[in-house]
């Protein structure tokens, strides 16, 4: 689908309320969307809340990641000193760098999608599964809201809470997400508030329990959004929580330092039901190349960031959620 | 129909909060006219009662037009400059940037006035800002012609006023979240247009 054809569609579908699924890519080259009740037969399966288009299924046993081949921490440290350079220039506040790692799994792609645990997940086509944590933005009632994700640990390590919400790098990291998302709302909305600002999730894995830091923003858009409902989730993207500040000059610099597209990864994806937008950030996501499975992960690079540390945040968001 | 207001126009170095400087306007009654740097020509006259000159990434010397700008405008047009833009203006003066050893990018700090000037009216002396930047202007080499107005707690400075003209820049980001006094820096701003 064309970019001009795509935010057509949402536009006209949004004014005549017509519910249906949307899935933009990274790079902004590939969006689609379909009515909603078409997706299943599209072999797309989706959980976005409350909503379903499947029917639950145990698989024998929840799917688990075998192996990891991970970057060579080499090669990571090369595209990290890069981003150092540009943060040290004033390019850029806040990058979001990641790379994809070969892994083993127990089971196929849709094995995942049936027993990962999250409010949000998507399997699409065979090509990849996701099951994001972040949600991006939610239009209920003319308010827009966004929950930018930034910052994750270890919730078993002692008194994890606290010392994720007192690390003021990760505090800086939030705060410059938090006024990218506020800026991107701006562009629709007005009366823009942080409602919530560093609030905790857990999520459960096989392995362990990870903390998510994330905040709540909000503004009021016009009354009659449902007629630009194109437009208006374009200029939103890039996500800001998966790209940095300011985007343009930052989204030059990661496609110089991860040297591949992400396609659909760091996406967004999402329903309009006829009334509201849910929608969620592709992260936490699986795709499969012929018979070999990939896990794309990452992190937010500051200037004070660590590259071992880093590098271990990479690692550490390598999982299926499950209970 | 409304009352006619002056007309302010932000140029946008391609930064990523030019919409939250817009969003603080808006809440004093107030529309911003965004130009993104690439479009703006210095061979047609601005014709602008205010001018916002945008944060944004890089090095002021990547900014050509913005010099020739501020060559060209009327000197009573008053100019706020933020973060690239303070930057702009102080250099153009004749200051100089220095690379900073510690970066400060989304770091909400305190900030001291360090003389009077009509843009801290109601702003108490000390105040929180949000810090983004890796450059900073060498104290030494502010010209005489600009008024030191603040300092972050590293000493850093923070503000500066042209003596004579309208010309002011705020090093830190009055639009961030992480500056509550913000929407009162810019109301004092407004104040400085004249308009009838």
């Amino acid at each position: 689908m064309g970019v001009k054809a795509f935010v057509d569609q949402l536009n006209q579908w949004g004014n005549c309320q017509k519910p249906f699924f949307f899935l933009i890519d990274f790079e902004k080259e590939k969006p689609m969307a379909l009515p909603l009740d078409q997706t299943a037969a599209h072999d797309i399966y989706l959980q976005m809340g409350d909503f379903q288009n499947y029917s639950p299924k145990s698989p024998a046993a929840p799917s688990r990641i075998t192996q990891k081949k991970v970057i060579p921490y080499e090669h990571y440290k090369g595209a990290f000193n890069q981003v150092q350079f540009h943060l040290k220039k004033g390019d850029t506040y806040l990058l979001n760098l990641t790379f994809p790692s070969q892994i083993d799994l127990e089971g196929n792609l849709l094995d995942v999608f049936h027993s990962a645990q999250s409010s949000h997940k998507l399997y699409f086509k065979g090509e990849f599964v996701c099951f994001s944590p972040e949600r991006f933005i939610q239009i209920e009632n003319n308010q827009i809201a966004t929950f930018p994700m930034k910052g994750t640990a270890d919730a078993d390590t002692p008194a994890a809470a606290q010392k994720i919400l007192e690390n003021t790098k990760e505090l800086w990291e939030h705060s410059t997400t938090v006024d990218l998302l506020r800026n991107d709302l701006s562009i629709h909305a007005n009366h823009i508030e942080v409602e919530q600002f560093r609030y905790l999730d857990t999520i459960h894995t096989p392995d362990k329990k990870l903390l998510q830091v994330s905040s709540k923003i909000t503004g009021q858009l016009d009354s009659d959004w449902q007629n630009r409902l194109g437009d208006l989730l374009w200029k939103l993207l890039p996500a800001g929580s998966i790209c940095g500040a300011p985007k343009t000059k930052t989204c030059e610099i990661i496609a110089a330092a991860e040297n591949n597209k992400r396609g659909y990864y760091t996406g967004v994806y999402g329903i309009f039901d006829g009334k509201h937008v849910y929608s969620a950030v592709a992260i936490r996501y699986i795709e499969q190349q012929n018979d070999l499975f990939y896990y794309r992960s990452g992190g937010g690079i500051t200037a004070q960031s660590n590259c071992s540390e880093e590098y271990e945040e990479l690692i550490q968001k390598i999982y299926v959620p499950a209970i | 129909m409304a009352e006619s207001l002056p007309r302010i126009i932000l140029i946008d170095a391609n930064d990523s909060f030019v919409h939250n400087i817009k969003d603080r306007f808006l809440r004093l009654g107030h529309q911003l006219e965004i130009l993104p740097y690439a479009d703006y020509d210095p061979n047609r006259p601005l014709d602008a009662d205010a001018l916002i000159l945008s944060p944004g990434p890089g090095h002021t010397s990547e900014y050509p037009k913005w010099f020739q700008l501020l060559q060209q405008i009327e000197p009573h047009i008053p100019v706020l400059g933020i973060c690239l833009g303070f930057q702009l203006l102080a250099t153009h003066y004749g200051a100089k940037l220095n690379p900073m050893e510690q970066v400060v990018h989304g770091q909400q700090q305190k900030c001291t006035q360090l003389s009077w000037h009509p843009l801290w009216e109601n702003i108490p002396q000390t105040f929180t800002i949000g810090r983004y930047h890796s450059w900073e202007i060498d104290p030494n080499s502010l010209p005489e012609t600009l008024l030191p107005l603040a300092q972050a707690e590293d000493a850093c400075l923070m503000a500066i006023a042209h003596k004579t003209l309208p010309h002011l820049g705020v090093q830190f980001h009055p639009e961030s979240f992480m500056c509550p006094n913000g929407t009162q820096l810019f109301k004092n701003f407004l104040a400085l247009i004249p308009w009838e």
